[in-house]
């Protein structure tokens, strides 16, 4: 399963920020216990010294009950146990307003009333670690919900726009065909990596055209070239064979040799088709009539099946269709001779023209075809088979050229050639 | 019959002009272009091959060259460029024929012979083989005068191996001659001994003499 790039880094950046709110969270509620603890101690620190200095000169012990009284947080009580110093310390106290124990710190420390040892208790109210918890999570909740609003639209609308450029290419890539070359718009871009994207492509294709024109033009020479001397083994062997003295095993040879060059003739000539297919040969379209096409073929092939006692059977409706008809001829004429060859004795072909759909169901092996390699150029499916393996090749190059659909399924022991105009 | 063969590639003019000479036709040859001129404006010709691509220029200056001389000379060229494009170029330029390389010699020969008959508008239409006579434009084929219902390929055949007198066809030239546009399509041979053996029964119950031969592990020969 394939990810688009967008998904894979906003998730990544969604892990890892959720990752880091969860770490920081018990550190931050630390952080704020320690801050508050130290607020605290500083408050009670403060109000100690102004009891000290203010009230403490003038203190009586007949004040004491009366202090306590009125006080809530300041107490003065009897030193039970003798401090020293003063101490700090955490407690459940009574909140009399709530009726509700609650976390206090306190300060107790010694204070000297008329001469007799007395304990100076200061407390003052902390937030309940369960409030500041919840307080926390809520905090952290709203953050990561705000976060993730932020990348996700970030990631949709930025960082999509940002990548246009490299979308723009990857589709026109996706579309282009070394045999028949558009020119890729590249669209103007200040990102550094895509403009040098933009460039090397650029630069890779037009290189790849040449080399490919190149090979093209080869092939095209080649193939021509071999024509002289095909020519000249044809005709002598066409002289050959007048002699009056062939033996049976001499005249089986001299067929022999002549179908071969029958076939290197075929070769030849669907090669240099092949590479003809998109050239200016080729350019000249008509309507077609598929369907009178498809009779002419399909009448021309019945005599040559009658042998093998293959059954031909056909539905023709009327399609007509814009292409140069050469090649339509050589479309419809390689698929029908593929049905043929690959077929076996007593086999059964079915011709369907339907709408902008033709198909041609064959019996045949009674295994898959491997469809990748199937339409590839000198791939023998059938070994058996005197084709160079040139014919569907050239059949999925003419589709290509018009952009028809071509298709092979193996459905209940049939062989099902499709192209959908 | 006079013949011009205009090529350059030496064992294949041998080999043309040796099977068709042993056909009734005197056949000249030239190299290039420039023989193949001298000898065109001085001698007349019933048919000319002419290949495209010679050592001294294109074969299309020599259509030219004869089209502005006012001659008549039926043209078949015989060329391994097989293009659409110059096909209806040769034949615009007043070329009769095309015939891509490389082509049985059987069918250059049937290809000479059918346009002589077409060059030949005063009456001489019919192809006469002792008792057989066919009426090449009419599509009628007759055994001492009578008709004999033949379908439109085994005329064909007829005139193919009439016009082949004497000469060994293997079975692959036959199928291809009867294929004509559609031979790319051909994937079996065999309907060839089915259209041999009923034109030979159609033309024994006629009376007609037994001329197809059939020569073992070759072909077959009109003789």
């Amino acid at each position: 399963m394939k990810q688009k790039l967008l998904h894979k880094t906003l998730k990544l950046y969604i892990i890892f920020s959720v990752l880091v709110l969860l770490f920081t969270a018990p550190i931050f509620y630390f952080i704020a216990d320690e801050i508050q603890l130290e607020e605290a101690d500083e408050a009670l620190l403060l109000r100690q010294h102004e009891f000290e200095s203010i009230l403490l000169p003038g203190f009586k012990q007949t004040d004491i009950a009366k202090w306590n009284g009125w006080n809530r947080d300041i107490k003065i009580e009897p030193a039970n146990t003798l401090i020293k110093t003063s101490q700090f310390s955490t407690g459940n106290y009574l909140n009399i307003m709530d009726g509700d124990f609650e976390p206090y710190r306190v300060l107790k420390s010694p204070v000297i009333i008329d001469g007799a040892p007395y304990i100076l208790f200061i407390k003052i109210n902390l937030l309940k670690a369960e409030h500041m918890v919840y307080n926390i999570v809520m905090l952290y909740v709203a953050i990561i919900f705000f976060l993730l609003i932020g990348l996700f639209i970030i990631s949709r609308w930025y960082l999509a726009k940002l990548w246009q450029p490299f979308q723009q290419l990857l589709l026109q890539l996706e579309h282009f065909e070394i045999n028949n070359p558009v020119n890729i718009a590249y669209s103007s871009t200040n990102v550094d990596e895509f403009y040098r994207l933009n460039t090397v492509i650029g630069k890779l294709i037009s290189r790849n055209i040449i080399i490919y024109n190149n090979q093209k033009e080869f092939v095209e020479n080649a193939a021509h070239e071999l024509q002289t001397p095909l020519a000249v083994m044809q005709a002598k062997l066409d002289n050959l064979i007048q002699a009056d003295d062939i033996s049976p095993a001499l005249a089986n040879g001299l067929t022999q040799l002549s179908n071969s060059i029958t076939r290197l003739n075929h070769i030849n000539k669907n090669l240099l088709l092949l590479s003809r297919i998109g050239n200016d040969t080729y350019i000249e379209q008509q309507e077609v009539d598929l369907a009178k096409v498809l009779n002419q073929q399909l009448a021309f092939v019945q005599e040559q099946i009658d042998a093998e006692n293959i059954t031909i059977t056909s539905h023709l409706a009327n399609a007509p269709l814009k292409a140069n008809i050469a090649l339509v001829e050589v479309c419809t004429g390689n698929l029908l001779t593929n049905a043929i060859k690959h077929n076996y004795n007593g086999g059964t072909i079915h011709v369907e023209l339907i709408g902008n759909l033709l198909t041609v169901t064959n019996t045949g092996t009674t295994t898959e075809l491997d469809s990748e390699k199937l339409f590839t150029r000198f791939t023998k499916i059938n070994p058996a088979s005197h084709g160079a393996g040139l014919g569907l090749a050239i059949v999925r190059k003419i589709t290509g050229l018009y952009g028809w659909n071509l298709q092979y399924q193996y459905q209940n022991n049939l062989h099902v050639f499709s192209i959908r105009f | 019959m006079k013949l011009l063969l205009i090529e350059d590639e030496k064992e294949l003019a041998n080999s043309i002009i040796y099977y068709l000479t042993g056909n009734s036709f005197i056949c000249e040859w030239a190299v290039d272009v420039h023989s193949a001129l001298d000898k065109i404006s001085t001698f007349e010709y019933d048919c000319i091959l002419l290949d495209l691509m010679l050592p001294d220029g294109n074969g299309f200056a020599i259509l030219n060259e004869l089209k502005a001389q006012n001659k008549t000379e039926g043209i078949i060229i015989i060329s391994a460029k097989e293009g659409l494009d110059i096909k209806i170029e040769g034949l615009q330029l007043g070329a009769d024929d095309y015939l891509t390389k490389p082509f049985h010699l059987s069918e250059l020969l049937a290809r000479v012979q059918a346009l002589i008959r077409r060059k030949n508008f005063n009456g001489n239409n019919t192809i006469c083989f002792n008792e057989i006579t066919v009426d090449v434009f009419g599509k009628i084929a007759s055994v001492k005068g009578q008709p004999v219902m033949l379908t439109k390929t085994e005329l064909q055949l007829l005139i193919y191996l009439i016009g082949n007198n004497n000469k060994v066809l293997p079975k692959n030239a036959i199928a291809e001659h009867l294929s004509g546009d559609m031979a790319d399509m051909l994937v079996s041979h065999d309907f060839v001994y089915a259209h041999i053996k009923n034109l030979k029964k159609k033309l024994a119950d006629a009376g007609c003499g037994e001329y197809i031969k059939t020569v073992y592990g070759l072909g077959y020969k009109w003789q």
